[in-house]
């Protein structure tokens, strides 16, 4: 998959830009505050209908104007899709080859990008939810009735919580309480089930990924461990969904008091993590930020991988800031990992990190607003 | 124009009264209220009259809460139906559609609701004191609980199931045929049958 064109009008510092790419590495060259971000903002916004910065559209519009639009021609096996995105205070038009949507979710997934930036470097050293909503978002992206069975989850949790916030709060007798929690313990663990079976499915694959690439983009040196820690308890790597209710059953029931005093559920989906060791020592707190970085790249590119293998779709790859904090050897490792996405785009603050590499790429210069392609 | 200015007046009145009605926002509502403004006389008092004799009629039954003009309804007054399986819903309308599958030859009891602590509804709020009366009354050789398959409707079922195996009655629950996180209501005739047919001991 690759972005064959891209408009910008209003858009960020750029009133008016037009460009046509071909496939393989695009790398913009320029200092801080340019604008090189702004063009990766602009295709992941076509990608997700939300930028990466987590900011409103409306506050991408450009400085003095109502009304932003980026629009972009994507090719995916011969096949051309017209996306188009407009937004200002108060609109939000989104339209698929002239077509206009009713939902943005009717807009989203034409285009599927995989995004690399210094937010991303928290996936380490984070809290356990953005480790879960990464796992999450790739599992949306490969079973599409994943949205259904995680907002099935959620309902039932929010029940559940409120019941136990309820308890915790009254003095009811306790064999009313505990007849109250038992209905919904059933209904609670056939959810909790439905999504662990998913995540530990595509959490397995993810794993092998992962390691096989920070193999190649660290040369072997450190070796990493992926492992997924349910709050249930230890499991085996491939839990049958048997082992996984019975997990949660036991775990249940061992924490039903606490849970009763907190007014919350523990154990779940909603409270797992994936512990990531480096070299024998939980990345988190022992990794370097060269390392760290080395990592959530390998995390990427797996997550790249796995699209690749359930949906023969490789994924735009959009890489910002890619040789901060990362040694020569890195990047030119990087650089010979972008050259196997169809399509990369990648901002570099100076041409130093063009490798020697055969990989096909154009670089631009930009600068205030403006972007040039260098021969 | 007076009569059209929002929010005032006999067509402001109406309008806020029709936003009652679950689903209906402020512009279907004001559409509505022109329609009837646009109305011939005998039209529109038709409907207000129709309304009317609804509330005075319709009732729920005393013994299952199933609406109906007469107390008790029609189902519970078939003495085919006495002694035999006791299915539970819980609204009307579900009632109703497993009714309109013709698979079904007992009687029912709606609940008027499921379990939802989010909402506030704990058992008490339901119509669960009048099933465990009605069961010892009727004994009825077997109870299906038919809630629908969302979170609410199975904790509901394991609630049942729970409270009423200590009565000495078999318990069962309508199979999934209905998709999972649907309503009952939207299952059709064969859906349903085939969901009755294959429910299972809880
Ligand atoms: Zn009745």
């Amino acid at each position: 998959m690759n972005v064959a064109s891209l408009s910008l009008r209003a858009f960020r510092n750029y009133r008016r830009l037009d460009l046509d790419f071909a496939t393989g590495v695009h790398l913009f060259v320029g200092a801080n505050g340019q604008g090189k971000t702004n063009l990766l903002e602009a295709v992941y916004l076509l990608s997700a209908g939300s930028s990466f910065r987590a900011m409103r559209p409306e506050c991408l519009v450009q400085h003095g104007e109502s009304l932003a639009e980026v629009t972009a021609m994507v090719s995916e096996q011969g096949q051309d899709t017209q996306l188009a995105f407009r937004f200002g205070r108060g609109l939000r038009a989104a339209r698929v080859d002239e077509t206009p949507c009713r939902r943005l979710s009717d807009f989203v997934g034409h285009l599927s990008c995989v995004i690399f930036s210094a937010e991303d470097l928290a996936l380490i050293s984070g809290p356990p939810a953005l480790r879960r909503r990464f796992l999450d978002r790739i599992i949306f992206g490969l079973h599409s009735e994943y949205l259904g069975i995680a907002r099935g989850f959620s309902q039932v949790l929010r029940q559940r919580n409120a019941l136990l916030r309820k308890l915790s709060t009254t003095t009811s007798p306790s064999a009313e309480s505990e007849a109250f929690l038992d209905a919904w313990d059933e209904p609670y663990i056939a959810a909790a089930v439905r999504v662990l079976a998913l995540r530990w499915e595509v959490f397995a694959r993810l794993a092998d990924a992962v390691c096989a690439l920070h193999e190649q983009i660290s040369g072997d040196v450190d070796s990493l461990r992926l492992s997924y820690r349910a709050s249930a308890g230890a499991a085996s790597s491939a839990p049958t969904e048997d082992a996984l209710r019975g997990s949660l059953e036991t775990a249940l029931r061992r924490r039903r008091a606490e849970e009763k005093s907190r007014g919350a559920t523990l154990v779940g989906p909603h409270r797992d993590d994936l512990a990531i060791v480096l070299a024998g020592r939980e990345a988190a707190s022992h990794a370097s930020r060269g390392q760290i970085k080395g990592i959530v790249l390998a995390l990427k590119l797996a997550e790249m991988e796995l699209y690749r293998r359930y949906h023969d779709r490789r994924p735009v790859l959009l890489v910002d800031d890619v040789a901060a904090e990362f040694d020569r050897t890195r990047s030119e490792r990087l650089f010979e990992l972008m050259a196997w996405a169809d399509q990369a785009f990648v901002t570099a603050t100076s041409d130093e990190v063009v490798p020697r590499i055969g990989a096909r790429y154009q670089v631009y210069h930009v600068e205030s607003g403006s972007v040039e392609r260098r021969a | 124009m007076t009569i059209a200015r929002k929010g005032t007046g006999a067509f402001g009145r109406l309008v806020k009264e029709l936003k009652r009605i679950p689903g209906i926002g402020t512009k279907s509502a004001e559409r509505i209220a022109f329609h009837v403004v646009k109305l011939p006389d005998e039209l529109a008092f038709a409907l207000s009259d129709a309304i009317r004799h609804l509330k005075e009629r319709v009732r729920p039954c005393a013994v299952c809460g199933n609406l109906s003009e007469s107390n008790p309804c029609e189902i519970c007054a078939d003495e085919q139906r006495r002694g035999r399986a006791l299915c539970v819903v819980e609204e009307t309308n579900d009632l109703w559609a497993i009714e309109s599958s013709g698979a079904f030859a007992g009687r029912y009891h709606v609940l008027g609701g499921a379990l939802s602590p989010l909402d506030g509804v704990g058992p008490e709020r339901l119509r669960i004191g009048e099933l465990v009366q009605r069961i010892q009354e009727e004994a009825p050789e077997e109870i299906i609980v038919a809630t629908n398959p969302t979170a609410e409707g199975e904790a509901t079922a394991h609630y049942l199931a729970c409270l009423l195996r200590p009565l000495g009655v078999r318990v069962t629950r309508i199979a999934r045929g209905v998709p999972m996180g649907g309503d009952l209501e939207y299952a059709d005739p064969v859906t349903m049958a085939k969901a009755l047919q294959g429910r299972a001991d809880v």
